[in-house]
């Protein structure tokens, strides 16, 4: 089990914790005003991040400065990969979900893309305060929020939960490159904040075409070919299990197994 | 690393343009809006940003795409 179950699991996936998504854990001192600050100061992140490109290449400076900001992240906001049937579970706890244009997407992209999904009346009644949140937000019932959620993942968008002031969860999100936590972690290594799901992908030979419709899909370069057997393969050092792959393969080739039976596997 | 550099005065209205955001292949370039946003005003003046840098294969898409010309990068 990952170490976030240990800490905020009660015996569970974390996320599958009721209370990580309680008002009354909303309403612990200084939860509030942290995302308040989060959304207004969203762009001020790419600032700290120029700054960090900077110090990479003095050695000792650039792990510690890794290891601070890693920290924080934890305590304040990190995500966790999840596959989508664990999404509608997510989904199922919820009474109000507001479809968000996605801060990450308009830091590195410029764009109002929606593909947050913002948890909760108190998350959407932030956002509500800024007006380029406010312009696109759209409160979605349950099961049209599931229904969207199933149409990204066949596009090929990695799904993940987000804390604010952890272990509260706030926000599902659709990453994919244009994500600042997938270019801080995956692209250049500054820092950990989005940790891998608690499954890992598996490919059945049997199955397998060789059709190399997942190998286009997998964000993390984690799905190989080899050319001589014709087949596909996942890397499970770098398998993020979000199970995107799966989705888009036709042939029902790929099954998620727990990531907890790789005893030499990271989160 | 490169150093890429943006003239600030030359790229008034970032978000009108975006083309160094969108045609950069490696994601290197931001966009956020000057000063803390603020409630019920949405933000007037944006700017962009080189973010990851070391990202930069100096490929010069966004020296040569700016009509502005206000980018410069140098390895």
């Amino acid at each position: 089990m990952c170490e976030f179950c240990v800490k905020h699991g009660e015996g569970r996936k974390w996320y599958l914790n009721m209370q990580n998504y309680s008002r009354e854990l909303w309403a612990e001192p200084g939860r509030a005003d942290f995302t308040d600050e989060f959304i207004a100061r969203f762009e001020e992140a790419g600032k700290a991040v120029a700054t960090m490109e900077r110090v990479r290449n003095v050695p000792l400076l650039n792990r510690l400065v890794r290891s601070m900001v890693s920290r924080m992240e934890k305590a304040y906001h990190w995500g966790q990969v999840l596959p989508i049937e664990d999404v509608d579970l997510v989904l199922d706890f919820q009474d109000s979900i507001v479809r968000l244009a996605c801060p990450c997407r308009r830091l590195t992209t410029g764009r109002d893309d929606r593909f947050c999904f913002g948890l909760g009346v108190d998350i959407a009644g932030i956002c509500g305060g800024y007006p380029d949140y406010s312009a696109s937000m759209e409160m979605m019932g349950k099961e049209e929020a599931k229904d969207t959620l199933h149409t990204l993942d066949r596009q090929g968008l990695i799904h993940s939960v987000w804390t604010f002031k952890t272990p509260y969860i706030g926000a599902v999100c659709n990453c994919d490159r244009d994500c600042m936590a997938y270019r801080l972690q995956v692209k250049t290594g500054l820092m950990q904040m989005m940790f891998r799901s608690e499954y890992v992908g598996r490919i059945d030979w049997e199955a397998c075409t060789g059709c190399k419709r997942c190998v286009a899909t997998c964000q993390f370069g984690a799905l190989r070919y080899s050319h001589s057997q014709k087949k596909a393969f996942i890397d499970a050092a770098d398998c993020y299990g979000c199970g995107v792959c799966r989705t888009v393969c036709e042939h029902e080739a790929i099954m998620m197994s727990d990531r907890r039976d790789y005893a030499w596997l990271q989160w | 690393m490169t150093n890429i550099e943006i003239d600030r005065r030359a790229c008034d209205s970032p978000l009108d343009c975006l083309q160094c955001v969108r045609q950069c292949p490696e994601g290197v370039f931001g966009t956020y809006p000057r000063g803390r946003r603020e409630r019920g005003v949405p933000p007037s003046k944006w700017t962009v940003l080189p973010m990851f840098v070391s990202l930069c294969m100096a490929c010069m898409n966004c020296v040569h795409l700016c009509p502005a010309r206000a980018i410069s990068v140098k390895v």
